[in-house]
């Protein structure tokens, strides 16, 4: 019997704290466990490695065996993963209890739409006291019993189904959860949520309770449903804190499942040897956070293991899923060519490749090569033409006294300055090496002058043309008439 | 003593007898069941470990926990076969119940047996329904399912409330309390009877006529 009589000894209170972590850490663990969308089968053990009783009568040896897998004589594993945010949760307590552990478990689809289904919350009575229950064994079984119902009450909530649809046919989404501090936030589970007390454990220093507060209307509603930013628009967005390179908060939720495996039965797991690679594929393309952060946790086989290409589970956006819009390297252009039925076979080393390499669309400068060479020196020459040609540029415009050619080559000049700035890597282009786009972008900078332009003419001397024209139309106008008049003939037979 | 007694009624397809009494039974023994107790010393022993099973149901929209023995599963297996095939040998018989009940013993004189002394009564009252569609069906698949998740959190609940549970005894007299014949699991002295009934007829009219007709039988 209590012999503390409404007190509770120093001994028994360090006792009760360490209890109520353990029993914290295993809750959050059979939550979230409940979420991964398996089946658990555990094993009974005659004898099992730990929190052997006779040692929890001797206090300190107890303790030294309370981080062990079975403490509460339940085979409840630790995923390293909840663990470590499970402790950050407690680690951030300042006394037992003395604010509420919240498990937020959420529906993220792969549009990023997020629906909260159920806040589990741990709380503590101070008010409801009993002084007749003896930390060491009556706290110890009490807790035990909680768990069990705990476990037998997470089966019952709509978002259990859920979790064990995931990754079925049509079931575009993932459970997350999310450990947080404070007041549950019901307001998330839209009206008509329901609330139960899932386990209670009269304590010398209150009443421990389980609750859970669950959604029932699961439609997700486009206006109410909060779409996840890819950032927080905030006026601070800049501070280093918020930075995607600084640790995200702990607040961000994770997702619970540890691969799409519906219908396997989660037997004994080794954690350890988990695969995290189906970890990682759990996770939709919507949700780069939350990969960031997976790789934050000190998980080494995470850690070595390379992000997972979310090219190979084409979960990937519409926009990523777009043809290549410009080639990433010459590969492109040799492997993409084409040739005609009946063209001349030509080796891929004539194609200009060199060029290619060098400067971007040489090939265009080539082709205006050809124009001037036949200006300049009536050759068909491709490469003394372009030899010629930037040669002609990087010579004094003001040399040469044809003015067409100066002005000409003077305008190539602002052109092939302009190559240098223009990249390669235009959307949408097409992949031969002619390049459409920048053929036309040529074009359009390196327009030959009108001749009409050429000549300054003042008004007075085009109303001269003009009359001269009209004059001359008129004149001539018997023949039109006639030519017209033949057609006539020729439609009467 | 009196003990505590809780009674669950029911209404069920004929094929969702088993489920309705397992998923209830085994919810009562995950709670009502401890690691098994490996003696060492007197005064010393250490507590196994109980496994978890997710069972999920064929013809109810559920699924429950049990503890994992495969031992402790057979034999409710086996207790609620028989119930399910007197419920449903004859036609006439369509409702029964089943119980679940946790006793300690009491050592008594020789030549007398020990006295069963029960704490804890859980009594499931089923009428079995004869459903005319499959649409019928699906309705009372996830009826059922939904009256079970009830009674699961009800039986959460009670096990919350830490009443009365026999206390630890010494090695000595372990299976006065415990049930110690499973190698793996060690639950609570436990017994499960079941009986059917003639179908119970409810209506004040029913009952009259019946009235007459028996006394003009006389």
């Amino acid at each position: 019997m209590a012999s503390n009589f409404g007190r509770i000894s120093p001994q028994d209170r360090k006792d009760l704290e360490k209890f109520t972590n353990f029993f914290i850490l295993k809750s959050l663990q059979i939550i979230v466990q409940s979420r991964l969308g398996e089946k658990i089968r555990t094993k009974s053990k005659p004898v099992s490695s730990g929190a052997d009783w006779a040692y929890i009568n001797t206090y300190e040896s107890a303790l030294k065996y309370f981080s062990t897998l079975w403490i509460f004589n339940l085979a409840v594993k630790d995923t390293p993963d909840v663990q470590t945010e499970a402790k950050k949760i407690l680690n951030s307590q300042q006394s037992m209890l003395g604010q509420n552990v919240c498990a937020e478990i959420s529906l993220q689809t792969s549009e990023g739409e997020t629906m909260v289904l159920e806040t589990w919350f741990m709380a503590l009575d101070g008010s409801i006291v009993d002084n007749s229950v003896k930390v060491s064994y009556g706290v110890y079984n009490r807790m035990g019993i909680a768990l069990k119902s705990l476990f037998s009450v997470s089966r019952i909530p709509p978002a259990y189904r859920l979790a064990r649809q995931q990754g079925a046919s049509g079931g575009d989404y993932v459970i997350c959860y999310r450990f947080y501090l404070g007041e549950p936030q019901f307001f998330q589970l839209a009206e008509d949520y329901k609330k139960c007390v899932v386990g209670a454990v009269p304590t010398p220093m209150g009443k421990i309770t389980i609750n859970l507060a669950y959604r029932t209307k699961l439609l997700i509603s486009p206006h109410k449903a909060t779409r996840q930013l890819p950032f927080e628009l905030k006026d601070d967005h800049f501070k280093v804190e918020n930075s995607p390179n600084c640790p995200r908060r702990q607040t961000e939720p994770k997702p619970c499942s540890l691969g799409f495996r519906r219908t396997s039965v989660t037997e004994d797991i080794k954690i350890d040897e988990l695969d995290h690679q189906d970890y990682c594929s759990t996770l939709f393309s919507t949700s780069p956070p939350d990969y960031a952060f997976i790789t934050e946790t000190k998980t080494s086989s995470c850690k070595t293991t390379p992000p997972i290409s979310i090219n190979h589970k084409q979960t990937l956006p519409p926009v990523d899923q777009r043809p290549q819009s410009a080639p990433e390297n010459s590969n492109s252009f040799t492997t993409l060519h084409r040739v005609g039925a009946f063209v001349q076979p030509q080796s891929m080393k004539d194609l200009p490749l060199k060029g290619l390499e060098e400067i971007p669309f040489l090939s265009l400068l080539n082709d205006t090569g050809k124009i001037e060479s036949r200006v300049v020196s009536g050759k068909d020459n491709c490469s003394t033409s372009s030899g010629e040609n930037m040669e002609t540029a990087n010579s004094s415009t003001g040399t040469t006294t044809e003015s067409e050619i100066m002005k000409s080559t003077g305008s190539h000049v602002s052109v092939n300055d302009d190559f240098v700035m223009v990249e390669l890597k235009t959307p949408f282009a097409g992949v031969d090496s002619n390049n459409d786009l920048g053929k036309f972008f040529r074009d359009c900078q390196g327009a030959l002058t009108m001749s009409m332009f050429e000549e300054e003419t003042t008004l007075n001397d085009t109303l001269d043309q003009v009359t001269t024209q009209l004059a001359m139309f008129e004149t001539n106008m018997k023949d039109f008439d006639d030519f017209v008049e033949s057609f006539h003939q020729d439609m009467d037979p | 003593m009196n003990a505590r007694s809780q009674i669950f009624e029911l209404s069920v397809e004929g094929r969702q007898i088993e489920e309705v009494v397992q998923s209830i039974f085994h919810t009562l023994l995950l709670h009502r069941t401890l690691g098994k107790f490996q003696y060492k010393e007197e005064g010393s022993y250490s507590i196994g470990t109980i496994g978890i099973v997710d069972e999920d149901c064929d013809f109810i929209d559920l699924t429950y926990v049990r503890v994992g023995s495969e031992e402790l599963d057979q034999a409710i297996k086996r207790v609620t076969a028989l119930f399910r095939d007197s419920l449903r040998s004859s036609d006439g018989v369509r409702s029964g119940q089943i119980s679940l009940e946790f006793f300690q013993k009491k050592r008594a004189r020789w030549p007398f047996q020990a006295e069963c002394i029960p704490w804890e009564v859980w009594t499931v009252k089923l009428d079995v329904l004869n459903l005319a569609n499959e649409h019928e069906r699906q309705v009372c698949r996830e009826k059922i399912g939904e009256i079970l998740s009830e009674k699961i959190l009800f039986v959460s609940e009670v096990m919350n409330r830490h009443e009365y549970v026999p206390k630890t005894p010494n090695q000595s007299e372990l299976d006065l309390i415990f049930d110690t014949s499973f190698h793996d699991v060690q639950p609570y002295l436990y017994r499960i009877s079941h009986s059917t009934t003639e179908p119970t007829s409810t209506s004040v009219g029913i009952s009259m006529r019946k009235f007459i007709k028996d006394t003009l039988a006389l």
